[in-house]
């Protein structure tokens, strides 16, 4: 059985994790990482707009 | 100050004192400390605090009949804080927090998930109303409330007089409110305190006022006046004033406040000599961030 990782042992893990993460994302918050990937797509919808669909026409109720 | 040889010395000094907690109170004991000033409740903690109990062993479908959690926190991230709450009610099917000195703020956010709050000697909690840079939402609400104020005094005033006019001086200063604030900044505050408020009624319903016919309302009740009643972000909401708004708090005997602060205290002095809580550097807006400690001592004594 794996020997328990100790208070201190436990502490450097979160740290190391974090100072990985960090590496990988600058620092910027996860809220950011949300609105820049999200404003993305919001560029790449004013690119390719999605084309609303056709209405159909009511038909008509005069008598002909 | 004192030095360590070892990272073991400093393991067996934080380890005795929280298997003193644990035994004094008979339950597994989670410790989650934040430092002061540049320790701050983040979405990285929701994983370390779920992994902290899976490491020990811990699974959701083997929960912890009870647990105490005994947290030192000035708050942080909203979002963060629901999800760190619900990975501990994950792990625990009863919680009893203890704040040996203040939970405040996204902290007293993370206590609503529990059945009880023991606090310790002058300990705190604080509202969960928020803060944007340097607007608070209770800021504002002190201003409608003067801007009210200020309409009715004169209204007051003219129906004593019997006079015909009327005043638009309520209009008047919340308009020179929102240009000095600015619209969007104002429309910001309310949306996240709307979300805070979402998940103080959340936590509380689910949790203490589980499966009770009133419990939506008591939330509610709450949830509010954790939001809208102080007058400040950084009011200090005492043992009597939570009570009274109906938290389920409690006060610990002087031994055991005793022996939660001299934790504290221990991991303050250790977080200084950068044992623990190592320095992550300026990683928010150009704000130091310290690492959290977190750390179960799951066996059941």
């Amino acid at each position: 059985m794996a020997k328990e990782a100790t208070t201190l042992e436990t502490q450097n893990l979160i740290y190391e994790r974090r100072i990985r993460r960090l590496r990988m994302t600058g620092g910027v918050s996860r809220s950011d990482l949300i609105n820049k990937v999200n404003s993305v797509t919001g560029s790449e919808r004013t690119k390719n707009p999605v084309k609303p669909p056709k209405l159909t026409p009511e038909p008509s109720t005069k008598a002909t | 100050m004192m030095t360590r040889n070892t990272e073991s010395e400093a393991s067996k000094e934080i380890d005795d004192i929280a298997l003193k907690i644990a035994s004094k109170r008979k339950r597994p004991l989670m410790v989650m400390f934040y430092d002061e000033s540049a320790g701050r409740i983040t979405h990285d903690d929701v994983r370390d605090v779920y992994d902290e109990f899976r490491r020990r062993g811990r699974s959701a479908k083997d929960q912890f009949k009870q647990l105490d959690v005994l947290l030192h926190s000035y708050g942080g991230d909203a979002d963060a804080c629901y999800r760190v709450a619900q990975v501990i009610r994950d792990f625990a099917a009863n919680v009893t927090f203890l704040v040996p000195f203040h939970a405040a703020s996204g902290a007293t956010l993370i206590c609503l998930c529990g059945n009880e709050i023991r606090l310790g000697a002058y300990a705190s909690l604080g509202p969960i109303d928020i803060s944007i840079g340097e607007i608070e939402l209770a800021s504002i609400d002190n201003f409608r409330e003067f801007a009210a104020d200020c309409r009715r005094d004169i209204e007051a005033v003219l129906d004593e007089t019997e006079s015909t006019r009327s005043t638009d001086v309520e209009a008047v200063l919340l308009r020179e409110m929102v240009i000095q604030e600015s619209a969007l900044g104002i429309g910001s505050l309310y949306r996240v305190s709307s979300l805070t408020g979402h998940y103080a009624f959340r936590l509380l319903h689910d949790y203490l006022f589980r499966g009770r016919s009133d419990g939506a309302t008591k939330a509610q009740s709450i949830a509010d006046g954790l939001l809208h009643t102080y007058p400040s972000h950084n009011f200090v909401l005492d043992y009597h004033m939570a009570s009274e708004l109906g938290l389920p708090v409690s006060e610990m005997a002087e031994d055991e406040s005793d022996v939660t602060k001299s934790l504290i205290d221990l991991l303050g002095h250790l977080t200084e000599e950068q044992v623990i809580c190592k320095d992550l550097g300026d990683v928010d807006e150009g704000e130091m961030l310290k690492a959290p400690f977190f750390r179960l001592y799951s066996r059941e004594v």
